[in-house]
């Protein structure tokens, strides 16, 4: 068993590095995008079963992001929600026998703690302007702006390690397992992984939506603060 | 323990390409169809109210028309009420005086009758006051009642003005006898009427059984006569003045 910390380099293509994880991350990408374009085809007034479901889906995320960032969720969904599918299928793929699953490499836990950090930024300027955005680190006073940068800085790489260190944990426990106790054995410690799983997407995106509900509001109430 | 940039760079760009790509068949044809789905619903609430709308209109319009109706019925109701008075009226007073009329004409015709009864039971009292003065007459002693019949006569004769008294000197007499008296009688009676006349008279005599009793003299242009059927006769006359 190969350390977790450790990636293999499956090819080269020219002089990059094609890691496990991100062919992986192509099959699932081909596997997720088929699947939603075979799903979403022939959506109609008077919705079946799989329809009804997919919307459920979209409903489920809109309330969510509506009760916890208190905005409309037409601008947000999108990047929450296909965050939320990423990571969630991501964390599922362990149970394919063979596959491991990529955020349990950090490389792929940082690629997505990144896209969140730059996910604040960009909201945080679309809604208050770069001003009004560099403006809310100083909030409330501008002695809190060093610890506001660290702030954004290690709530990103929080996110980071929680979500790598509950789903390597999750792969490396069960690595551990089946390699001391037999076949079977460790069905309990993946059914426990399939929670895991769903609980950390869950929470990777609703911190991110709190991040950026954050970054938004301070960003406008500085912008507002500005303009007085 | 180290960091891949190349893997880090691209799970980065996988992660954005995922959710770019998810955006596109997932997100918006889900999001697409709700909206859809929502105006559609929209729209049909929108024609329901619109619907309602105007059938509450409609039933405004029904319900008016059905108060037109109403009064309409009622104004009509009235008007046929009022014509069918005036017609039973116009009726009662025409079955009125048809039954005042018929009234009168009964009446008339009752009234009628009664006088033509009355007439024919005076008629008939007459004639039974006839026979029963005809059966009377043949129980009284005939000479003295022929002879009383003859004095009056004479009277009658003398009672004459000149000129009718000459006429029946002159013309050509008939002296009508009730009944064959004793031979002579006649010409007795035309002595007694040349006496009274101051001249000789010499009738042609006829017995008429119609006189009852009595005697009658007659010219062509004078008529006298005293016997029970003359009698009989004025009385008669005098009885149906009376009555009527």
């Amino acid at each position: 068993m190969n350390s977790p910390l450790e990636t293999t380099v499956l090819f080269w293509i020219g002089p990059v590095p094609i890691t496990q994880p991100v062919v992986t991350t192509w099959v699932m990408m081909v596997v997720i995008v088929a699947g939603c374009y075979a799903l979403t085809r022939n959506l109609s007034l008077k919705p079946r079963r799989r329809q009804a479901a997919l919307e459920l889906l979209v409903t489920v995320l809109d309330t969510q992001i509506r009760e916890t960032m208190s905005v409309e969720p037409d601008r947000y969904r999108t990047f929450l929600g296909g965050l939320f599918l990423f990571i969630l299928i991501a964390n599922w793929s362990s149970l394919i026998p063979g596959v491991e699953p990529p955020t349990a490499n950090l490389e792929t836990d940082a690629a997505l703690a990144l896209l969140v950090f730059v996910a604040v930024i960009v909201y945080g300027i679309r809604a208050g302007g770069v001003r009004g955005y560099l403006r809310s680190f100083a909030m409330p006073t501008p002695l809190m702006i060093p610890l506001n940068l660290v702030e954004t800085l290690t709530r990103s790489f929080s996110l980071l390690i929680r979500l790598f260190g509950n789903i390597m944990s999750g792969v490396f426990v069960i690595g551990i397992v089946l390699s001391l106790a037999g076949l079977f054995v460790p069905i309990p410690f993946m059914a426990l992984d399939l929670l895991t799983g769903l609980v950390q997407a869950y929470i990777f995106t609703v911190l991110a939506m709190v991040f950026i509900a954050a970054a938004v509001a301070e960003s406008q109430t500085s912008h507002e603060s500005g303009k007085d | 323990m180290t960091l891949d940039w190349w893997t880090l760079g691209l799970q980065t760009l996988n992660a954005a390409v995922l959710i770019w790509l998810l955006s596109r068949v997932l997100w918006r044809p889900i999001v697409s169809a709700i909206q859809a789905r929502q105006a559609e619903a929209d729209k049909q609430l929108s024609d329901a109210s619109e619907t309602a709308r105007k059938a509450d209109e409609a039933k405004a319009q029904a319900e008016a028309e059905l108060d037109q109706v109403g009064t309409r019925k009622s104004e009509m109701l009235a008007q046929a009420q009022t014509e069918a008075e005036a017609a039973r009226k116009a009726l009662l007073d025409h079955a009125r005086a048809e039954a005042a009329d018929m009234a009168r004409t009964a009446e008339a015709e009752r009234a009628a009758r009664a006088e033509e009864a009355e007439a024919r039971y005076a008629a008939r009292a007459a004639d039974l006051a006839q026979r029963m003065a005809e059966r009377i007459g043949a129980r009284l002693s005939r000479p003295a009642l022929l002879e009383a019949y003859a004095t009056d006569l004479l009277a009658q004769v003398a009672a004459l003005d000149t000129e009718d008294r000459a006429a029946l000197g002159s013309e050509k007499l008939m002296l009508r006898i009730s009944e064959a008296t004793e031979a002579g009688y006649g010409e007795a009676f035309a002595d007694r009427l040349g006496k009274t006349l101051g001249e000789e008279i010499r009738p042609a005599i006829k017995t008429d059984a119609e006189l009852i009793c009595g005697l009658a003299l007659e010219t062509k242009h004078l008529h006298l006569e005293s016997s029970w059927a003359a009698d009989l006769a004025r009385m008669r006359k005098e009885v149906a003045n009376d009555t009527q």
